[in-house]
């Protein structure tokens, strides 16, 4: 007899909840079991991982087949395998029945297969296998299988078969997946046709990469700022060379092309405060120089050194030295000349456009006396670059008597500069013999001296996940500062750089990447002046930037979008200017708010390069497929695929887990 | 605007700058240091990579040969692989300077690709081939047959004609690499594969079991291939058709790679013309006197190279057929070096 | 104006290059010349180079005979047709497998995206390692799969097909089934079926017009599904079955008649259904968790009924946050269709930017006019993604 027991309101002890609803079992209730329907779900779930998991697991780990250099230790246990399933065909009372005729062909068949395998002089038969091998004569039971078929003699068939139970037991056991054509692939799917010993260069960059990236990810570490510059502008340099090689004309080219940017840099930085001031007259000339001085110097190194290394005709490095060396030694000189130098500096813009006036004649000139065959150097670069850097290195003096230290740093450039041109143009040996200058044979002396560095390795040979990586980085660096330019210009107010933008965007977005990389490889090289032409990589990497930086464009839009209007209108009451405020107050708030948008684009941006495959370039999926269509070894498809798309999984699931994390991560910076 | 002067001024210039001169590869060339060939992605016996990238074929041969004219030395060649598609792209735009690529002569691509064919270096035909067991004799039993095929051929173009010449129908089913196409054939997707003859035969000894395939007797075309040079520049197309003239005199006079030094001192005018000790037969070509011998030392004769590369001895095997000098009764027929 | 001067002296206008109206003008003419100039330019080259190489060059190769086969043509096509006819096969069989890839996706992506949020843990995980698989591999390398792998693995035999009821076959060289042959009255039923879509659109203008006016309420959906499909359906029986079926018949090579399916065909379709879908999964469930809880609450405290509440609460809500992603994903899906090329499918890359290419060797005006199919396609789609965006905007007050 119960007895009932009475608690005053609010003084009933807690009861623990009921069993069902607790537990694994009350979780199993709640999560799979809750309704008829839910049952039901499960059920159909549970039979689908019962289709699915035991054979998979079954092909890709307990049959497979990992050792051995050959592909006849895939065959052999595969070939069992189909003899014995061809057998379960037969119906040994019917022998000789058309029905099954083409099972009783394959027994045969297969079985004299894997013994011609088996038997052959030096076959790579494994320990376990030549055992076997050894208790069975395998001829003479092939034999007595073809007798018994012949003769329609279910009862000798049968023996003859079970004879062979140890075989087939062995070939079940290795029936699965061939990893071997993956550990024998394995060095082309990672790095393509790359030469053996040069493989070093590869990792070295790899290495550094990582060493480079990993304090990035460490909230600790100061200045991220500066690595990120590295990683974005010397590491792309050092892997470019550690990956191309580096030739005696590297070498000789590097110290122009520092001094080329170097000099773009002094005329840009000496024009840019004085573009901000607007207070004197110069400001035309600076836009004039801002202008054109960035065209000529951006052609000239590159352009230039070509022209060094091919050799360029000798008119086009008479005018390039006369210029060189006559425009700036008149602005240097009328600096000390005291009546000259007040002359000077009061008609400035007119002797900075009789300069320029002089560089463009010698910028169209050059040009319509074009020789089309000096090379992929047009001889006018050469002849304008350094007239365009003395221009470069002389503009600070145009408009700020006082030379601030930019100016000074030109001033004391311009010497060594001169002196550096003198020497490597002319140079002490060929002094006036510029019609011989032919540097893969008339080196200066000096330069003959410094031997290959690095043996360069042709583009045709790069491939595997390497390439893949390679077109990756280069699409992701590329696309972010073009798609910031380009959003930016997509919300501007003037209305013809926002139609030239919104028109670049949707054309790149309208049309499949497929086309564009067809494009870069069957149109591109018709769109160049005769003679000059890129390597097939390059126009593919110009494609895929292009690509991939309208897409980053709409991202970096929508975070420019999502920024309040009045961070906008605070940034211009600050009296900062359009540069300024997006530099300093926009972008980084909405380039912070897209992140996982970016990050989303660069798994974009990752998967497509697998279709760089079709212009014929052999990235992870690429060799994967080389390998899968060779004709040694047909029939291992499925193992490549797995192993790439593996590849792939691993860097794009990796990728996007890192993006919500950090969208996580920005989210509660947001909470108020 | 003073601005909107410049710039149109600038681009007025460069619209005029730009009507280009005639160009002559030879003195790129000689500038750059070595020959750049197009070549195919991996066609055995005519052009193919080894593991260690060598390439060999009789194709590559044209290049090593004109290298050796020009430079002394067969080695300095680079090489471009080619798909189908960008072959004539490539040597359009200069990529490549000449593109021995097995490739087809034929009035279009002469005329309306800016193309200039030298000369042939391989007279091939069209053929099917088919698996024993289907019990197909004849190209005209295969109604209905699906067919794989490489995409931008003449190939694909030929074996429309002919199945619409007689009659019955075919279902294409076309791939971008030959390689693919071998593999469609061998996987089964395709009854019959076709290309050039002497192709059949350098695939069919990679297949998985080659017994098992058939080359029907019919050759469905003729498929003269020979080096492709870029129109307008004859003194380059000179250049690679003597090289291969050079390399069949040779064969005809009896000069190989082993004898060519002892061939110096032959008294045949032919042979002494031929190898640069009497007459000036390089400089007409803008080439040195002993182009032909470099040629001959250093790549060997016509018949070497055939040998070398898809001969009875080689797994191709081919025999040599109408590619015999036309004194054998041949179709190979250089013209005189005087 | 005259308030204005009392202020003070005015300071002096700026020169002519501080104007910020001019100085935008002076940059956009840069802009503007030197994206005049680039286009001058190639333009330029272009044409040089192909005169200097005597390439043909326009549009005349159009009405040119194509001369090569192509191995699936919804249109009339053989080899004595043009390249122009070549053109508009290829963009057929690429707007067919795109809509039939849209159409699984959407189906597949649907569920997949409601099964990721079922309730049911085995399910949502299921559904979460599709998606997180597929999605993050390539496409081009799920195609080969689907290609080389597992479609190059069927019966290699003609007679050895996976045989359904001896009406489908399947074999390496494709899906083989019977194909509808309609008899002439069959066009009843197709005038049944689209007069019950006009008579529905109608049905709906007035029921809501009633309800409006009335308050009553008229059960338009299942009159629909009567006037569309039951009618059609009934007329089907009573004419008794006006359909042939083509049955596939086995020829000395393959089989005859019927509609095939070439393994290009099936392997891209799947490819491109089974990656899309994953991406459309997420979509679905974005939308559906955008849709607030309160709205369900808020929806049942007013009397609605659970379907209704699903119906006329949650679905238009969760739409519109669903519509844009999910076009772009369509987009996406039509441009990825051009992968078809990698595995010989004859759509416009293929057999336009292809063969037709090679053959004529115009690469500009060819790549050009394929570009502009896509684009004009992509266009299209967000024109009409913008007028929906537009129609369906929240409108605050």
């Amino acid at each position: 007899m119960a007895e009932t027991q009475t608690y005053a309101p609010g003084e009933h002890p807690d009861l623990a909840p009921p069993a069902s609803t607790v537990g694994v079992i009350g979780w199993f209730r709640a999560n799979l079991f809750s309704s008829p329907l839910n049952i039901a779900l499960t059920a159909f779930a549970i039979f689908l991982l019962y289709l699915l998991i035991p054979p998979v697991v079954n092909w890709a780990v307990t049959t497979s087949v990992v050792s051995g250099d050959t592909r006849e230790r895939c065959d052999m246990g595969r070939q069992l395998s189909r003899m014995n399933g061809a057998m379960s065909l037969v119906n040994l009372d019917q022998l000789g029945d058309p029905a099954q005729a083409k099972a009783e062909q394959e027994v045969q068949d297969f079985f004299g297969q894997f013994v011609t395998r088996a038997t052959a002089e030096g076959a790579d038969v494994p320990g376990d296998l030549r055992d076997i091998l050894g208790a069975v004569d395998v001829k003479e039971v092939q034999k007595a299988i073809g007798d018994a078929i012949s003769n329609k003699d279910g009862g000798a068939l049968q023996a003859n078969f079970a004879a062979l139970a140890p075989l087939v037991d062995w070939g079940a056991a290795r029936n699965g997946a061939c990893w071997t054509f993956i550990r024998i692939w394995f060095k082309q799917i990672i790095y393509g046709r790359y030469p053996d010993q040069e493989l070093w260069r590869i990792n070295l960059a790899f290495l550094i990469l990582v060493v480079a990236a990993i304090p990035l990810f460490i909230p600790q570490v100061k200045g991220k700022i500066w690595i990120g510059a590295f990683l974005l502008i010397i590491y792309p340099l050092i892997a470019t060379y550690l990956f191309a090689g580096i030739t005696r004309q590297d070498i000789i080219a590097w110290p122009y092309r520092l001094m080329g940017w170097a000099a773009l840099a002094l005329a840009a930085l000496s024009v840019l405060p004085q573009f901000m001031k607007f207070r004197s007259w110069s400001v035309p000339v600076a836009i004039i120089l801002l202008v054109f001085v960035p065209l000529w110097g951006l052609s000239a190194p590159s352009t230039w050194t070509a022209g060094l290394i091919y050799g360029a005709p000798g008119w086009s490095v008479a005018v390039s030295v006369l210029l060189t060396i006559v425009a700036p030694l008149v602005a240097v000189g009328a600096l000390f000349v005291g009546g000259l130098r007040e002359f000077v500096f009061e008609r400035f813009w007119l002797i900075c456009i009789g300069v320029g006036l002089i560089a463009f004649i010698g910028f169209a000139f050059p040009l319509l006396a074009w020789d089309p065959l000096a090379g992929p150097s047009p001889p006018w670069a050469m002849a304008v670059a350094p007239a365009a850097l003395a221009l470069a290195a002389i503009a600070p003096w145009g408009y700020d008597r006082s030379v601030g230290p930019v100016g000074r740093l030109a001033y004391l450039l311009l010497p060594v500069y001169l002196i550096a041109v003198f020497l490597t143009l002319v140079g002490p040996p060929d002094f006036l013999n510029i019609a011989a200058l032919d540097w893969t044979a008339n080196a200066t002396p000096f330069f003959r001296g410094v031997a290959q560095v690095l043996p360069s390795v042709e583009t045709p040979l790069w491939g595997g996940l390497f390439l893949t990586l390679v077109i990756a980085g280069v699409g992701i660096v590329a696309s972010l500062p073009i798609g910031v330019v380009l959003a930016l210009g997509r919300r501007s107010t003037m209305p013809i750089v926002r139609a030239v933008c919104i028109a670049f965007i949707e054309l790149w977005r309208g049309v499949p990447l497929i086309s564009v990389l067809f494009m870069a490889s069957v149109m591109f090289p018709l769109f160049l002046p005769e003679g000059m032409n890129f390597d097939k990589l390059v126009r593919a990497l110009v494609g895929v930037a292009l690509f991939s930086s309208a897409y980053m464009a709409e991202v970096v839009r929508g975070g420019l979008q999502a920024i309040p209007k009045g961070q906008y209108e605070a940034a211009e009451a600050m009296a900062l200017t359009f540069w300024k405020s997006m530099w300093l107050v926009i972008l980084p708030q909405a380039l912070k708010l897209v992140i996982p948008g970016i990050v989303n684009t660069f798994i974009g941006l990752f998967k497509d390069t697998t279709l760089v495959l079709i212009i014929g370039l052999f990235d992870l999926l690429g060799a994967v497929q080389l390998a899968a269509t060779n004709q040694r070894w047909l029939g291992f498809a499925v193992e490549g695929y797995v192993f790439a798309g593996l590849g792939f999984w691993v860097f794009c699931f990796g990728m996007s887990r890192y993006s919500i994390h950090i969208e996580r991560k920005l989210e509660t910076g947001h909470k108020r | 605007m003073k601005g909107l002067k410049i710039v149109t001024v600038g681009a007025v210039l460069a619209f005029a700058a730009s009507g280009a001169a005639n160009a002559a590869t030879l003195d790129d060339v000689k500038r750059k240091g070595f020959v750049q060939c197009g070549v195919s992605q991996g066609l055995p016996g005519f052009s193919n990579p080894d593991e260690k990238g060598n390439w060999a074929g009789i194709d590559v041969d044209v290049c090593r040969g004109m290298a050796a004219a020009i430079f002394g030395d067969a080695k300095k060649v680079k090489y471009t692989p080619l798909s189908a598609k960008e072959r004539f792209t490539a040597l359009q735009s200069g990529e490549v300077d000449v593109l021995p690529r097995n490739t087809t002569w034929t009035l279009v691509r002469d005329t309306a690709l800016g193309l200039d064919f030298t000369t042939i270096n391989f007279y091939d035909g069209q053929g099917f081939m088919v698996r024993k067991a289907l019990g197909v004799k004849a190209a005209t039993e295969l109604d209905g047959a699906s067919v794989c095929v490489q995409i931008g051929t003449t190939t694909e173009l030929n074996l429309s004609d002919f199945f619409r010449a007689n009659n019955i129908s075919f279902k294409p089913v076309v791939f971008e690499k030959a390689d693919e196409v071998v593999a469609a054939y061998d996987a089964g997707r395709c009854d019959v594969y076709t290309t050039d003859r002497s192709g059949l035969a350098a695939q069919r000894t990679k297949m998985k079991n080659p017994d098992e395939h058939l080359v029907l007797p019919e050759v469905i075309s003729k498929e003269p291939l020979g080096p492709v040079v870029r129109h307008g520049d004859n003194n380059w197309g000179d250049i690679v058709r003597w090289t291969l003239y050079a390399m069949l005199e040779a064969e005809e006079l009896g000069v190989d790679s082993k004898n060519v030094d002892k061939m110096k001192d032959s008294k045949n005018p032919n042979i002494r013309r031929l190898l640069g000790v009497e007459g000036e037969m390089g400089k007409n070509l803008g080439l040195p006197n002993d182009w032909a011998f470099n040629i001959v030392k250093q790549v060997g004769n016509y018949g070497e190279s055939y040998e070398r590369n898809v001969g009875p001895n080689t797994p191709i095997a081919l025999a040599r057929g109408v590619n015999k000098l036309w004194k054998d009764g041949g179709l190979m027929y250089p013209m005189p070096v005087r | 104006m005259a308030a204005e001067a009392d202020i003070g002296q005015a300071p002096g206008k700026p020169p002519i290059w501080n104007d910020p109206r001019y100085r935008a003008l002076f940059f956009q003419v840069v802009v503007l010349g030197g994206i005049i100039f680039f286009f001058v330019y190639i333009t330029n080259n272009t044409l040089a180079n192909l005169e200097r190489q005597g390439i043909a060059s326009g549009f005349g190769f159009l009405s040119r005979t194509a001369g090569f086969d192509i191995s699936m043509h919804l249109i009339d096509w053989d080899e004595e047709m043009t390249y122009g006819r070549a053109f508009t096969v290829s963009v057929i069989n690429t707007l067919l497998v795109s809509f039939l890839g849209i159409v699984f996706a959407t189906l597949l992506g649907f569920v997949m995206g409601v099964a990721r949020l079922s309730r049911n843990w085995l399910i949502a995980k299921l559904s979460a390692v599709y998606i997180e698989t597929f999605r993050n591999i390539p496409l081009l390398l799920q195609i080969f799969f689907w290609y080389f792998g597992v479609l190059r693995n069927l019966p290699e035999s003609v007679r050895e097909s996976v045989n359904v009821f001896d009406l489908a076959f399947l074999n390496r060289r494709g899906l083989f089934v019977p194909s509808p042959q309609a008899e002439p009255a069959f066009w009843v039923v197709i005038v049944l079926f689209f007069g019950g879509i006009v008579a529905s659109i109608f049905l709906a203008r007035w029921a809501k017009q009633r309800q409006e006016a009335t308050g009553q309420y008229f059960p338009v959906l299942s009159t629909s599904a009567g006037l569309i499909l039951g009618v059609p359906i009934l007329a089907f029986i009573v004419l008794g079955f006006p359909i042939n079926w083509d049955v596939p018949e086995l020829g000395r090579f393959n089989f005859s008649g019927g509609a095939e399916l070439i393994p290009e065909f099936v392997a891209l379709l799947l490819a491109l259904s089974v990656y899309t879908a994953s991406f459309i999964a997420e979509i679905v469930r974005a939308g559906i968790l955008s849709v607030s809880h309160g709205q369900t609450e808020a929806a049942f405290a007013l009397g609605l009924r659970p379907n209704w509440t699903l119906r006329l609460i949650i679905i238009p809500q969760a739409l519109r946050v669903i519509i844009p992603p999910l076009t772009s994903q369509y987009l996406n899906l039509t441009k990825n269709s051009s992968l078809a090329a990698a595995i010989a499918y004859p759509d416009l890359i293929l057999v336009f930017a292809g063969t037709v290419l090679m053959q004529t060797g115009q690469a500009v005006e060819v790549i050009a006019m394929a570009m502009a199919v896509y684009l004009t396609i992509s266009l299209l789609i967000s024109a009409l993604m913008n007028w929906y965006n537009k129609k369906i905007a929240l409108v605050e007050r």
